[in-house]
């Protein structure tokens, strides 16, 4: 750990050197104290992290980007994550685009799950939500238009998920084998393929997207008292749509696709409406998602007729303070599985105080988030911006 | 996003000359908005870096930096661009703008940390910009139509001769129920404006201080410095760097652009 960091402010320094590197980035610790006891488990986990930003420019149309990103997890090296973000060299003229090298995009516009987004792999031991992606090797090239752009992406390299190798908290209460199984005899060489068209028009915006290539999200095989990762080829369309209409969003997120199992549809859809000045000068948004998965209990997703709600409350101070509060209801267990509250404060103009009290009551035992149900934290942590 | 575009050199003679035929206050109060408009059209993109020093009641300071880019939209509003360089939390976050004459804006926000463009409601106008005592409405691109007029006095303000107009704005959210606007007579630009909240109490004085001519024609402010009368806070916005007609992109404007600025 000591020597990344060491080579991480090596380069940081050398670049810095250069005139017009623009340097910024994140630092962040946090302290996690879990109030479920568990005999084999830790109870309290320090996670901290740096992600750095370096960015280049080359010339008027050349530039580089390197974004290293850097994890200690007291529960162990196996949750260490050393990793690039990005790294990738960009040409842009007019209105093409292409970047070639690691790099980060996101698609979709729901908030409870990101069914279209498939890029980029999850890293699954920065955070529980699924929002932390890893860097994915990729030749991308953009179109864009007034009020759009046609985006495509060759992916030559595939990156597997990073599951810690033995039971802890947040994870699996199986042990999970480091040796992956592909449906593809190129395995991890496998090139995928990936394009995705956006349009806006007045209240709407629109993007279709098409993925050919492994998926992204494994099967778990059951052989002798391990898991097995099993990583099937998947087609998959996407649809996003989203309308606009004064305080209220509507939100769609659609897919179609063929992995392990034959066709089969899913979507999360829902709104959102936004009272401005509720309380005060604070805006209160209200969110309202359904997902729903023709899967089923095949789903490696834990949304199959389940819905989210949500509370946001934008404080509109000095301090830019902020809370989400949200809770999952199990259509089919008429049950609630899962409870969340994310807050966040601006201390100095580079210091946020962030806190997160996540509760999982999974009760279906094929669920993704059944193993964490004994896992309930609350967490604090400082975030440093430069 | 800021409202001092409204600024042209026109002769006091044609200014004077269009009064003399309004019928009433209310037509006199709109065609001295018309005039406001007019002059201060052609300016075609700006950009300009900006500094936000937010000062609470025990004189406590805040500041953010953000850098702004516009393109004038003929029959409709301006589009506009809003790159955010500090507090550092949100360094790197881009809004973009379109604003309407009639209607909600449309807005856009990027989130880096995300690589997420998002579409965003724009229906909290009367909210603060990012705590400061400037609303949204404050800071949107300023269209006759927002508002409707009434010619009120003649007066003179800091040694200037002034025309004193009243608007209500249309937008029914809107934070206000009138405005005192405070209008330079040979220029047509504004010096003052009073701010009474929904309930008709004086809520916020903004003052312009240190108008300069930019490319001959246009008039620019240095500084904005806007008192909340009720909560005792103060912000105070200074532009630097104004470039005029220097040629912006227009796909700069493209949504899908917003993750190409930095």
């Amino acid at each position: 750990m000591k020597l990344i960091m060491m080579l991480l402010v090596g380069v940081l320094t050398t670049f810095a050197c250069i005139a017009d590197v623009d340097i910024r980035g994140t630092a962040n610790f946090s302290q996690r104290q879990y109030t479920d006891a568990q005999p084999e488990h830790h109870e309290s986990q320090s996670l901290i992290f740096i992600e750095p930003e370096i960015y280049l420019p080359i010339d008027t149309n050349w530039s580089a980007l390197a974004k290293p990103y850097a994890r200690y997890d007291s529960l162990g090296a196996a949750r260490h994550q050393l990793d690039f973000r990005e790294l990738n060299l960009s040409y842009i003229n007019g209105n093409f685009d292409a970047k070639i090298g690691v790099s980060e995009v996101f698609w979709g516009v729901t908030e409870s799950q990101h069914l279209v987004d498939i890029v980029n792999q999850t890293d699954v031991l920065s955070s529980i939500d699924g929002e932390d992606k890893l860097g994915q090797p990729m030749l991308q090239l953009n179109w864009l238009h007034g009020s759009g752009s046609l985006q495509m992406f060759v992916m030559p390299y595939f990156r597997e998920r990073n599951f810690a190798s033995k039971v802890q908290r947040l994870h699996p209460d199986v042990v999970i084998s480091s040796q992956s199984k592909f449906e593809d005899s190129q395995e991890n060489s496998h090139t995928d393929f990936a394009l995705r068209a956006t349009n806006s028009f007045d209240s709407w915006e629109l993007a279709a997207s098409y993925f050919i290539g492994t998926n992204r999200t494994p099967s778990m095989l059951l052989e002798n008292g391990h898991y097995t990762p099993y990583y099937s080829q998947l087609t998959q369309y996407g649809l996003e749509v989203q309308g606009v209409f004064g305080g209220w969003l509507v939100k769609n997120e659609t897919i179609y696709r063929k992995g392990l199992h034959d066709w089969a549809i899913a979507h999360t859809s829902g709104f959102e409406y936004t009272h401005a000045g509720a309380l005060g000068q604070a805006d209160l948004g209200y969110l309202v998602e359904y997902s729903f998965d023709e899967l089923d209990e095949n789903s490696t997703s834990s949304f199959q007729n389940d819905v989210f709600f949500g509370v946001r409350v934008a404080i509109n101070d000095v301090a830019g303070s902020e809370l989400l509060i949200g809770a999952i209801h199990d259509i089919d267990a008429h049950h609630w599985s899962m409870f969340r509250v994310e807050g966040s404060t601006r201390i100095t103009p580079a210091l946020r105080l962030r806190t997160e009290i996540w509760v999982g009551d999974e009760t279906r035992e094929n669920d993704p988030f059944f193993s964490t149900k004994k896992d309930d934290f609350i967490q604090l942590s400082i975030e440093y911006y430069f | 996003m800021l409202n001092l575009k409204k600024v042209f050199v026109v002769t006091s003679l044609l200014a004077s000359s269009t009064l003399t035929f309004a019928a009433s206050d209310e037509d006199k109060g709109l065609q001295l908005a018309q005039l406001a408009d007019q002059v201060d059209s052609g300016w075609v993109d700006q950009t300009v870096d900006i500094t936000m020093t937010l000062q609470d009641r025990a004189g406590n300071q805040n500041v953010r930096k953000v850098r702004n880019e516009m393109l004038e939209v003929e029959g409709d509003g301006d589009k506009s661009l809003v790159v955010f360089d500090t507090p550092y939390d949100v360094k790197g976050t881009v809004m973009l703008s379109f604003s309407h004459k009639v209607g909600d804006d449309d807005q856009w926000l990027y989130l880096p940390a995300l690589k997420r463009v998002k579409r965003i409601s724009s229906s909290n106008k009367s909210g603060p910009f990012m705590g400061s005592d400037f609303a949204y409405e404050d800071m949107s691109s300023q269209e006759v139509e927002k508002y409707t007029y009434k010619f009120i006095r003649e007066d003179e303000f800091e040694g200037q001769a002034v025309n004193v107009v009243e608007r209500t704005p249309v937008y029914e959210n809107s934070g206000y129920s009138k405005q005192l606007v405070w209008l330079d007579k040979k220029r047509t630009i504004p010096l003052q404006i009073e701010y009474f909240d929904r309930k008709g109490s004086a809520l916020k004085t903004q003052h312009f201080k240190g108008y300069q001519l930019y490319n001959e024609r246009f008039w620019r402010v240095d500084d904005l410095l806007m008192m909340n009368h009720q909560k005792g806070t103060q912000t105070t916005i200074s532009f630097e760097n104004y470039n005029i007609s220097q040629g912006v992109r227009l796909t700069n404007f493209a949504q899908a652009n917003l993750s190409r600025i930095r």
